[in-house]
């Protein structure tokens, strides 16, 4: 099976940064899990099989996805939102947030999952 | 930037502090017979109802076992998960390697194991003599041939042979019968 790739090319290593910074816990399960999905991917499991499968990962409609982190009483919700290019095997991480800034988030990543896959 | 074989080649890339790798990487490695498990579910075609239906329970069961750590899985459950996705699961012990012959022992055993499941399953689902005569000299061959060739280290091995002699196998019991001539 051919390997996945993750690329970064459209998400700032600063909002990453302050992520791991505040709620490293949290950022450390969303990035686990995808790191989950990219192996699963790379082993031959097809994208929509790992949707429907995976539960940390919820579409957000216009080829954009979100990743979310290990759900405990106490944690705080770290959202990743990708969207993925089956043929060429990459993951792109589009925008990083929470439930508090949802709308904006997805908003961008949105428009970025458009060009992306244009 | 760019693309990046894994997660954590990406975040050393990006944020170089090899803490935060470490710690998505320990997360990775907490639940990785866990999503093993639940990858080859998922490429058997299997959906967490039919894991359901074979453990006899809800769906809501078998989603908490997969949202579970490797550490927090019961070995039972470990089997019946297995048995439910199709593959096989097995526990092997096995002892200190303190030498050469000790460790070609070891292999010879394994071998055995498995030439023995392969006769086992001609016998399941074949009924030509033939092909199961066939695989039994094959084993017979292969666990002589081997022990043949490890005459450098003969005292070794019939003193650890006799420390694992099997029970009451007569392929392996001649095999025993002509290490001992060599």
């Amino acid at each position: 099976m051919d390997e996945w790739y993750v690329n970064d090319n459209n998400i700032t290593p600063s909002k990453v940064k302050k992520y791991f910074k505040n709620y490293k816990e949290e950022a450390e399960s969303t990035f686990a899990n995808l790191e989950k999905l990219r192996d699963a991917l790379s082993s031959g499991v097809s994208f929509s099989q790992a949707v429907q499968n995976y539960s940390f990962l919820r579409s957000e409609k216009k080829h954009v996805y979100r990743i979310g982190n290990q759900s405990s009483d106490n944690a705080h919700e770290t959202r990743l939102y990708i969207c993925v290019e089956e043929e060429q095997k990459i993951i792109y991480l589009l925008d990083l947030g929470d439930k508090n800034t949802q709308k904006i988030d997805i908003n961008n990543s949105h428009k970025k999952a458009g060009k992306i896959l244009a | 930037m760019g693309n990046h074989k894994s997660v954590s080649s990406m975040l050393d890339n990006m944020l170089g502090d090899s803490k935060i790798t470490e710690g998505v990487q320990k997360k990775v490695e907490e639940t990785k017979i866990v999503h093993e498990l639940v990858k080859q579910r998922i490429r058997a075609g299997k959906t967490q109802a039919d894991i359901a239906e074979s453990w006899g329970c809800d769906p809501a069961t078998i989603s908490r076992f997969e949202d579970k750590k490797d550490d927090d899985i019961k070995l039972g459950d470990l089997a019946r998960y297995c048995n439910a996705i199709g593959t096989g699961v097995g526990v092997h012990i096995a002892p200190p390697v303190h030498s050469r012959a000790a460790a070609l022992v070891s292999c010879v055993k394994e071998i055995d194991i498995h030439l023995k499941e392969l006769t086992k399953l001609a016998k399941e689902y074949s009924d030509d003599e033939i092909i199961v005569d066939g695989i039994t000299k094959f084993q017979a061959n292969v666990l002589l041939d081997i022990l043949k060739n490890a005459s450098s280290h003969t005292d070794d091995l019939i003193e650890r042979i006799e420390l694992v002699k099997p029970a009451d196998d007569c392929i392996e019991t001649s095999c025993e019968a002509e290490l001992l001539k060599v």
